[in-house]
C-alpha cells in the first residue's frame, strides 16, 4: 500500500465518516512509518473529532434569559441616551443665553408692555430678552417672574414676583422685561413657563458690566 | 422605527433557533460554558439594534456565527492591549513543537484522544483555539478566517499549524 492510496483511503473514509483505519493493519503499519501520511491521519482524525466533539449544555433557560437581558440593557441604553439628549437640549438653551442676540422684536409680545419710567441717578436700565418658541399655540400660558432684591422691572417697582397668564401664538413669542438695577448691582431674573403640567425655567445673571442685553429661548 | 415590544418579539424569534449552535461554538472557542454564556449573551446585546437587518439576511445562522467570531476576536484584543492581560496567542512562539509524536508506536487511540480532546484545546491559547475551531471544526477556509481576523492567511496558516502541532503534542497523536 503507497502513500497515494493511504491519502484516498483518508479522504474516503473522512468523507463517508467511517472509523478511521484503524481497523486496517497495513494502513495502521504505513502510518507509524511515513510521517507525512501520518501527518495526514492525524489532521483527519483532529477535523473529526473536534466535530463531534460533544459540548455540555447552557444552563437551563439560557436562551430566553439572554434574549431577555439583550431587550432589558438596550432599552436601558436607549433611556440613558435620551436622557443625554435632554440634558444636551439644557445646555444648548444655557449657551442661548450668551450667544443669542440680536432678534427682532415681537409685536405680539405678551402680558408686559415696557412704559416709559424715570431712573433715578446711579441706576441702569437693561432690557431682557426671552424668546418663547411653541409648536403649536397655547392658550393660557402661565408665565412667572422672580427677581432679586436689588433687580426690578421698570414697570412693577417693589414688586419681586409676577405672575400672568396669557396666549402664545405658534413659533416664536418675545418678552421683553426691561430692568432697573444698581449700577454695581448683581442679581438675576428667574423666568418660568408653566403649559399643561409642564414646566420650564430659564435663570439669566444681571451685571451692570454687562454690554449687551441677554436674551435668550425657551422651546416648548 | 418599530415599537420595541414588536422589535423584542421579532428578535426572539429570529434568534432562538440559533442560540444553541452559537453556544456551542462559543463553549469551543471559549472552552467553558460560563465564558460561552457571556460570549453569547454579549453578541445578543451587541445585534439587539440590528434586528431589522437581520431580518434581511437569507443565511441568518452563517452570519451570526461570524458576528460571534468577529466579538471572540474583538474580546480578545481587547484582553491583548491590558498590560496585565496579554494573551500567549499575540506574541510569537519561540518554542518550536514538532508536527508529530516521537514514538509513532505509542500513537493513542480515537477514544483516549475523545476523551483528553478538551483539555488538549484548553491548553491552546485563545487565539491559536479559535483558529483550529473555526478551521477544523467550523470548516472555515484560511482566507475566510483571515478576513474575520483582519490577517494576512499565511499568519493564520502558521498559527494553524502550530496549534495543531501542540494539540497532537498533547493527545501523543
Amino acid at each position: 500500500m503507497n502513500c497515494s492510496d493511504i491519502r484516498q483511503r483518508i479522504n474516503d473514509e473522512i468523507r463517508h465518516d467511517k472509523p478511521l483505519l484503524t481497523h486496517d493493519e497495513a494502513v495502521v503499519q504505513h502510518i507509524r512509518h511515513c510521517d507525512l501520511c501520518r501527518s495526514l491521519y492525524t489532521d483527519a482524525v483532529l477535523t473529526r473529532e473536534l466535530r463531534e466533539m460533544p459540548v455540555p449544555e447552557p444552563r437551563a433557560d439560557f436562551a430566553a434569559r439572554a434574549i431577555q437581558n439583550a431587550v432589558k440593557m438596550n432599552r436601558m441604553k436607549r433611556i440613558k441616551s435620551l436622557v443625554g439628549i435632554s440634558a444636551a437640549a439644557m445646555l444648548i438653551l444655557a449657551a442661548g443665553l450668551v450667544f443669542t442676540r440680536g432678534l427682532p422684536d415681537f409685536a405680539g409680545r405678551p402680558g408686559l408692555a415696557p412704559n416709559a419710567g424715570l431712573t433715578a441717578p446711579g441706576r441702569m436700565e437693561k432690557t431682557v430678552r426671552v424668546m418663547i418658541e411653541t409648536r403649536q399655540s397655547r392658550q393660557n400660558a402661565t408665565l412667572a417672574i422672580d427677581l432679586t432684591e436689588n433687580v426690578a422691572l421698570k414697570n412693577f417697582p417693589g414688586h419681586r414676583q409676577l405672575t400672568w397668564q396669557t396666549e402664545l401664538t405658534q413659533g416664536r413669542n418675545l418678552l421683553e422685561l426691561p430692568l432697573v438695577f444698581d449700577d454695581d448691582a448683581e442679581g438675576y431674573v428667574n423666568i418660568r413657563y408653566r403649559y399643561n403640567g409642564n414646566e420650564q425655567q430659564v435663570r439669566i445673571p444681571v451685571r451692570a458690566e454687562k454690554e449687551h442685553e441677554p436674551q435668550t429661548t425657551i422651546t416648548s | 422605527m418599530k415599537r420595541p415590544t414588536a422589535q423584542a418579539e421579532i428578535f426572539e424569534a429570529l434568534l432562538t433557533p440559533h442560540i444553541p449552535a452559537l453556544y456551542k461554538t462559543a463553549y469551543r472557542l471559549t472552552g467553558s460554558g460560563d465564558k460561552a454564556e457571556d460570549l453569547v449573551q454579549e453578541l445578543l446585546v451587541k445585534l439587539y439594534p440590528k434586528t431589522d437587518e437581520m431580518q434581511t439576511i437569507e443565511a441568518l445562522g452563517p452570519w451570526l456565527k461570524k458576528a460571534l467570531y468577529r466579538l471572540f476576536v474583538d474580546e480578545l484584543r481587547k484582553i491583548a492591549r491590558r498590560p496585565e492581560g496579554r494573551l500567549g496567542g499575540f506574541q510569537e512562539e519561540i518554542e518550536t513543537v514538532k508536527a508529530s509524536s516521537d514514538n509513532p508506536e505509542k500513537m493513542a487511540e480515537i477514544a483516549q484522544i475523545r476523551e483528553k480532546l478538551q483539555d488538549a484545546l484548553n491548553i491552546l491559547d485563545p487565539q491559536h483555539r479559535s483558529v483550529v475551531v473555526m478551521h477544523l471544526a467550523e470548516g472555515y477556509t484560511l482566507k475566510e478566517i483571515a478576513a474575520i481576523y483582519n490577517a494576512p492567511a499565511e499568519t493564520i496558516k502558521t498559527q494553524l499549524r502550530r496549534a495543531k502541532a501542540r494539540l497532537k503534542k498533547y493527545l501523543k497523536m
